[in-house]
Formats: C-alpha cells, structure tokens, sequence
C-alpha cells in the first residue's frame, strides 16, 4: 500500500535513480552506445516530475497505477528522445523501442524489487512514513 | 510465595497488538527473555477467531500487507503466491482484490508466534493493576499481588466492553431467556426468517449476508446511514505520514469529530457481497434503514415488534422481525476495567471517552524519560486512526520499540542484521 508525502516520492524516486545509473554501464558497454546515459538523464527529470505531480493528482497509488505510471514514463521518455533525435547526435539507436523497452523495463522491474521487498526491511517505517527516507 | 519477575519489557494483554509488539521488538534485536507477556489467553488469536467463527466470517477486510511480520514487506499475497505456485493472489493485490482467509491468517499467526518464541514467554494470568514506580512499573496480577517489575509497559489489551444498544439491554432485562435477540458474537442459527439488524460496519454487513444466503430477509438500522464501498476500515491516507501528519497537529473537538468521521462503521466493496446486496435490495430482502431501535417488544403474534425511529424524518416505523441482531461493535478501549482504572488513578486526560495518548501512542502522565509507558490498538486511537488495524498497531509497536531500544541505524551492519532476521521470518525458522 503506498500512500506517499511529496517528499517521499521524491527522495524514493532519487534513491531508486540510483539502479538506472548503475545499469546504464553495462547497457552502454554492451551496445557500445552512450546515449542510454542520455536516456538515464530524462529519466531523472522526467522522472522526478511526474512524481511531483502524482503527489498532487493522487493519494493512494494501488499496484495497478504502478504499472500505468510506468508506461506513461517510458512513453515520455521514448517520445523527448525521438522528438529531439538524440539517437543521431549520438550516433547510435536507442530510441529504437525495444533496446529502451528492454533498459528502462530492466531498470524498472529492479526498482520494484527495491520498493517492494528490500526498503520496507532496510527501513521498517519508510511506508509508514509516507516513503521518506530521511 | 511466588517470586516476582523481572525483566526490561512487559506486554499487558496476547492478542493481536502483542503479538506485533512483539514480534517488532524481537526483530529489532530484542532477546525473548527481555519480555514478558501476560495474558488469560494462550494464543494470540483465541478471542478475535472466537468472534469471526460467531459470525461466519472466512475472508478478511484486509489486504496483502494486513500481516505481522514486522517490516511491510513481504505481502500476505506474495506468500499465497509461493505457497500455491500461482501468481493470482499477487495480481489480485495489484487491484486491491487479495483478501486473505481467516484459516490463512491464522496459520500466518501460529507460525509467526512459534518462529519467534512467543508462546514460551506469556505468562497465563489477567492483570488487573499497574502501578508506577519511580523509574519502573509494577505489574498486579488477579490476586491483587505484585507478580512483576518491569520498565516498560505495552498496554494491548484491546476494545473495549461489546457495545449495546438501550433497546436491547431493555429487552434482555424483561426477557432474560429469549435468544431471539442477540449479539453478533453470541451463538445464533441462520435460516429464512426476518431479521433486524443494528449496525453499519464489516461485522454487521457479514451478518447480512449470513441472512441472505440462508434464505431470510435484512431490515438494516444504522443511526448513521451506511458508508458502503470503502475499501479499508479507515480512509487510506491515515496509514501513512501523508494523512497522520494532519491529523496529529489538530486537537480538541476538531480532532474528535474527524476521529470519529474516520472510524464511523463502513463496509468493503467485496464484489460477491454487492451482488448478494443488490439482489436483495432488488427483491426487497434487504432494506437499508437510517434510523436508531427505540425500542423491542413481543408481538400479540409472538414475533419481535422494533420500533424504529428515522435519524431524518423523525417519525417512527414499527419492524416485525423474527430475530435481532445488534452488530455495534464495541466502545472505546477506556471501558476496558484495567485501562479504566488507569484512568482513574492517574487522572489520564481523556475526551468523550476516548484516551488522548500522545502522538507518539504514548502516555507522558505514566512515562519518564527511561520508562516508557506505550498503548496500540483501538486505545491508541487518538494518535492513529488506523490503530484497530494491522497496518496501524505496527506504528504503535515500531515507535515503542524505538523508544524501548532506539532507532535503527542505517549502518551496513544493522541493515544486513535485519535482513537477516526478515529472511528467517518469511523462508520459516525461528530468530534468534
């Protein structure tokens, strides 16, 4: 169940940015292509956002939206970095859709694992608290 | 003479608030020596399966995270899941649809005591006083005899008295050996019969369905009207910061009346229940009625005349039933006769019956800076709205167990502690 302060969401979403940072490595390496830094970028933006405006849309996001927010997200994403063709300026295709589906899905599927089984053990009352970490 | 006890933690009451007492405190590194547990009941579920064996209950209101283990995670769905090799509870909880069973929750209970060691420190008798010593607090049992000294106290001891409205106490006082008027927790048959039944909240609606699926027909009553199609006993917001924060900085009267708007009776939009409802609505086997009993009678024609007065229109209308069943609930945990003498002794602030503990579910009238003195559950209410619920108790007990043995750290090494107490917990074994 995540009921969330604006402050949660935000410092959830920084803490968890932290998994697509560490993911575009192997990404860039194993396509030999530096635009999923680029994407990692909108996803911070982007990213941080929409989840200060969910905070005022919503109160409770049930599993479902989860999964909605996520599309919205990548749909976003996938759309600045058509629209600005970034994949030309750098020299490669990962605006193709199924090399960003498959890094941000990536990316996504191990934030859930955060959110859902390793934060609320490593911080007892992080849902209690609305998601704030500190 | 029996020798009094001593330990650092004592837990007044086993039910459920206990047991996530508990259980929090144990996975914070708490060894069970360190607790002592006093209850008349020997399992943490007796008396709360007692109630939802008396009305049928087999499914709970409550979600994947209506669980006790101590962190949130993992979900009561996710376990069903791997139990069963299926991913439908999982993605049922994605909607909001997972509701575990009783016989599935139960199970979760036992297991979770034994794991923890919690049968091995209760001690099989009912408190009836606490004293507060200069920097602990001694424990009386029945007798009247100090049986313990511990320095901090839980106080879980529950509800209240069960609620009674006056026409049926009325009733009961002229007609001592009528069982056609009962409780919803007494025993009582189903069968195609008429019947009245007072209350707005999950219990009341289960008894409805009890009537209906029996073949009989529902007169409603709620002084309040009902609030159908919420989906937890509290609005959601209430179980975190977003809606707590609030909440606790308002006080006095404005405080009371959204405590008592967020935890006036409701019912879940279970999909089954709204078809069997509307069916009845639809045959007029269930009729809705906003109004409170004035009063129940027998008829010249030996069935139950109720009086029943409308909460708008102030005219009365006269119900003839075949049984009556009050589905009130019960009144605030200060009716509780050990909370009440609390109370009493140490002239704890309360406001309409209601203990105004701290936001903190603590009592400062009874704590010291190094003896806390700590409530959960309903008698937490003040604090926490949610604090009837699984989800709102774990608040009691995680700010007890921070006061009791400070807050956790984020080092690598207590976060890597508590992982490893969390594995133990959910793959089976017991914790250290």
């Amino acid at each position: 169940m995540t009921v969330a302060t604006l402050k949660g969401r935000l410092q959830t979403k920084l803490i968890a940015l932290i998994i697509p940072a560490i993911a575009s490595v192997p990404f860039v390496f194993y396509d030999d292509c530096t635009a999923y830094y680029t994407m990692f970028v909108l996803m911070v933006v982007i990213g941080l956002t929409l989840e200060t405006l969910y905070s005022f849309l919503i109160t409770y996001e049930p599993g479902w939206l989860t999964i909605v927010f996520a599309a919205i997200e990548f749909t976003l994403i996938y759309s600045v970095l058509k629209v600005l063709n970034l994949d030309i300026i750098l020299s490669h295709n990962v605006s193709e859709l199924s090399e960003g589906l498959s890094y941000y899905f990536t990316v996504w599927g191990l934030n859930q694992i955060l959110f859902i089984y390793l934060l609320p053990v490593w911080n007892i009352s992080w849902g209690e608290r609305g998601n704030e970490l500190w | 003479m029996e020798s009094i006890r001593r330990a650092p933690i004592g837990i007044i009451g086993g039910g459920f608030g206990a047991l996530i007492t508990y259980i929090t405190l144990r996975f914070r590194g708490v060894p069970a020596k360190d607790i002592l547990i006093f209850s008349p009941d020997t399992s943490p579920e007796q008396a709360w399966e007692r109630s939802a064996r008396a009305i049928n209950l087999t499914w709970l209101r409550s979600e994947s995270s209506g669980h006790f283990y101590p962190t949130d995670s993992p979900g009561l769905a996710t376990i069903q899941s791997l139990k069963t090799f299926s991913l439908k509870p999982i993605i049922q909880s994605w909607f909001d649809r997972y509701h575990p069973t009783v016989d599935f929750l139960i199970q979760h209970i036992r297991k979770l005591a034994d794991q923890t060691g919690f049968y091995r420190v209760i001690i099989p008798t009912k408190i009836t006083h606490i004293e507060r010593l200069e920097n602990e607090f001694a424990i009386y049992g029945e007798a009247g005899n100090r049986i313990a000294v511990v320095q901090h106290v839980m106080l879980a001891v529950g509800h209240g008295r069960e609620r009674l409205p006056e026409a049926i106490k009325n009733f009961r006082e002229k007609h001592p050996g009528d069982n056609r008027v009962v409780t919803s927790f007494e025993s009582k048959t189903y069968g195609p019969r008429s019947v009245l039944v007072i209350g707005d909240g999950i219990t009341a609606a289960t008894e409805w369905a009890n009537v209906l699926q029996a073949g009989g027909a529902v007169a409603a009553v709620s002084r309040d009207g009902f609030r159908v199609t919420q989906p937890l006993q509290v609005p959601r917001h209430y179980f975190s910061r977003r809606g707590l924060a609030k909440y606790q900085k308002k006080s006095g009267q404005e405080r009371l009346h959204e405590l008592h708007h967020a935890t006036r009776g409701s019912i879940p939009a279970n999909p089954a229940w709204k078809k069997l409802f509307r069916k009845g609505q639809a045959t007029g086997r269930l009729g809705l009625v906003k109004g409170f009993v004035k009063e129940i009678t027998i008829s010249n024609n030996g069935r139950l005349d109720c009086e029943v007065e409308f909460t708008d229109q102030q005219t009365t209308h006269t119900f003839e039933v075949d049984q009556v069943i009050s589905a009130t609930g019960f009144m605030s945990a200060t009716t509780h006769p050990l909370l009440a003498h609390l109370i009493k002794q140490y002239k704890l602030p309360t406001i309409e019956g209601i203990l105004q503990v701290d936001n903190n579910c603590c009592i400062s009238e009874l704590s010291t800076p190094t003896s806390v003195f700590a409530v959960i559950g309903t008698a937490a209410a003040w604090a926490t709205p949610c604090s009837d619920s699984f989800a709102g108790m774990k608040i009691s007990a995680r700010t007890f167990a921070r006061h009791v043995i400070g807050s956790p750290t984020p080092s690598p090494r207590d976060v890597w502690e508590q992982t490893k107490q969390w594995g133990k917990l959910v793959i089976g074994k017991e914790i250290a």
